[in-house]
């Protein structure tokens, strides 16, 4: 089989600072990412020959400006003045990692040379999920007449199956969560930095689609994170140390007809996920030093890990115990805080952070063992992607 | 539910109407493959089995079970705020594998949606004409 098994490197990354609510907007943060990522790489602007991103509003309903509601490539191009470009994509689904996909592909392919993926997040003013509307059109006729209008029930629906098919508890959910903000505690690029939790926090939290509390849904932030990717013999010439892409795959469609975002759904699409990515790196689990998995939703969590091998379908819940995922542990979960201690950044707390890891640059937080990760963003069963990365390629 | 909510008023395509239709005269319609006899909802607009175009919509038991469940606590659904804490049920119909159906659960607190009990339909008027199908745990299982 034809790769691009370390083919393609990532050569810079950056945040823009990441809180609740910004005082400035949305495209000020984007530019100050993107141009640190491409900065990072030791690379200027004109050097960028391809873009690649999920612009999807963060929140539906909220506006649908290019530079305010969300930074698509119309916006970055324009902005960064980028008039060598020779290719571009936006993805519909699949946050972070999907982009990434693309990009790889691209610069494998020899379409572009130096390729910037980035994931801007906007929380304007009011609640998120609010639903406001007197007809229910389109799919919604079959679910908001019944109060279903909202994405946490949605995802709610899986997480209640996964508890009553394999007896996994909220206190089991409490290590996780704990173990995040614990890490995002000591990043400073976290959204959470300095606010750790108890598990009696956790246990308290607030419930809004039960069983989904508060606490296992990502927090809405203002925010954005940017990569730059490249040729693998291009990346050895620039700034930073090469982060080698080994190997990738995108997916995450549900294959049966319904409303439902069930949980054989979720673990039929995300084993698909898995399967083809560890194919096209030649790696496996065990290979893996640490894993940044995507966590909007605390039951994603499970359901990667599992479909990723590292450890048995029905089994995270107790595979997360006895400190096994923590900094010190013997597979640390996202290291970064994921985004519950990062916030809502759509798969950049995941790839971003298998980057700094394996360069050894991620602070306070850095691992003692960072060769080879894995990284994944995206809903398992409405669009996702993964990636491995290595600096022994 | 604690208090009636106001519930959005469905808005009814060609492919869903006789949906609607049916529950107004009291009836759970699900439109099925005529060839292949494979049952759809959402209806589809096309067999996503056999790729028949001949699907029309039939009669079902009404019998069920919960599949999975929420638990709404939060009032941010413009309608239902003063009715939290409310149930959503997803029933997986008796005639189907996968034939999932979204419910509110009646006459029980919402922690009486469990996983796996049975569930059978009853139907609810609601504004502007419109009947909702909803379901209720099955009378064998009410002590």
């Amino acid at each position: 089989m034809a790769t691009t098994r370390n083919k393609v490197a990532i050569a810079g990354v950056a945040y823009s600072p990441t809180v609740k609510r910004s005082d400035r907007g949305l495209g000020a943060l984007a530019i100050d990412a993107c141009l640190g990522a491409i900065r990072d790489a030791g690379l200027k602007p004109e050097d960028i020959d391809g873009i690649s991103n999920y612009p999807n509003p963060s929140r539906i309903g909220a506006g649908e400006k290019d530079g305010v509601d969300f930074v698509g490539t119309k916006f970055i191009a324009e902005a960064l003045r980028l008039k060598n470009l020779s290719w571009f994509s936006s993805v519909t689904a699949g946050t972070m990692c999907v982009s990434l996909v693309e990009a790889v592909n691209a610069v494998a392919a020899g379409t572009c040379t130096h390729a910037l993926v980035w994931r801007g997040m906007a929380n304007p003013p009011g609640q998120f999920g609010v639903y406001r509307a007197t007809r229910a059109e389109g799919d919604t006729q079959f679910e908001a007449p019944y109060g279903l209008a909202n994405h946490v029930m949605r995802f709610a629906f899986a997480y209640s199956q996964y508890m009553a098919r394999y007896g996994a508890t909220r206190e089991d959910m409490a290590t996780y969560i704990v173990n995040c903000r614990r890490n995002a505690a000591i990043n400073p690029n976290a959204a959470h930095v300095g606010k750790p939790i108890t598990r009696e926090d956790y246990m308290g939290a607030r419930m809004i689609g039960e069983p989904l509390s508060i606490l296992d849904c990502d927090m809405p932030v203002d925010g954005c994170g940017a990569v730059v990717v490249t040729t693998a013999e291009r990346a050895r010439d620039l700034a930073q140390k090469p982060v080698y892409v080994t190997g990738v795959a995108s997916g995450g469609f549900k294959y049966n007809h319904s409303l439902v975002l069930d949980l054989d759904s979720y673990e039929e699409s995300a084993a698909l996920l898995a399967r083809s990515l560890w194919k096209n790196a030649g790696l496996g689990p065990s290979d893996m030093d640490f894993a940044n998995v995507y966590d909007g939703f605390s039951l994603f969590v499970y359901i990667y890990l599992e479909a990723f091998g590292f450890c048995k379908k029905g089994e995270a819940h107790r595979f997360i115990q006895d400190g096994r995922i923590a900094l010190e542990g013997e597979l640390p979960v996202n290291p970064s805080g994921g985004a519950m201690g990062m916030g809502r950044l759509h798969g950049t707390p995941q790839l971003l952070e298998g980057v700094l890891q394996l360069q050894g640059r991620a602070g306070q937080r850095q691992l003692k063992k960072a060769r080879t990760t894995l990284v994944n963003s995206g809903g398992p069963a409405t669009g996702c992607g993964a990636a491995v990365l290595t600096v022994d390629p | 539910m604690r208090a009636k909510p106001t519930r959005p008023i469905p808005v009814p395509t060609p492919l869903t109407q006789p949906f609607w239709d049916a529950a107004r005269n009291g009836q759970l319609a699900i439109q099925r493959c005529q060839d292949c006899r494979t049952y759809f909802h959402p209806p589809t607009s096309v067999c996503m089995q056999c790729y028949s175009s001949r699907l029309a919509f039939e009669p079902v038991s009404g019998k069920g079970a919960i599949h999975a469940r929420t638990i709404m606590h939060d009032g941010r659904i413009q309608g239902f705020g003063e009715s939290v804490p409310f149930a959503v049920i997803v029933v997986e119909l008796a005639e189907q594998r996968g034939l999932y159906l979204l419910s509110n659960l009646l006459d029980v607190p919402p922690e009486e949606a469990r996983i796996g009990l049975p569930v059978e339909v009853d139907f609810e008027p609601m504004d502007g004409g419109f009947v909702l199908p909803q379901f209720r745990l099955s009378a064998t299982m009410k002590a």
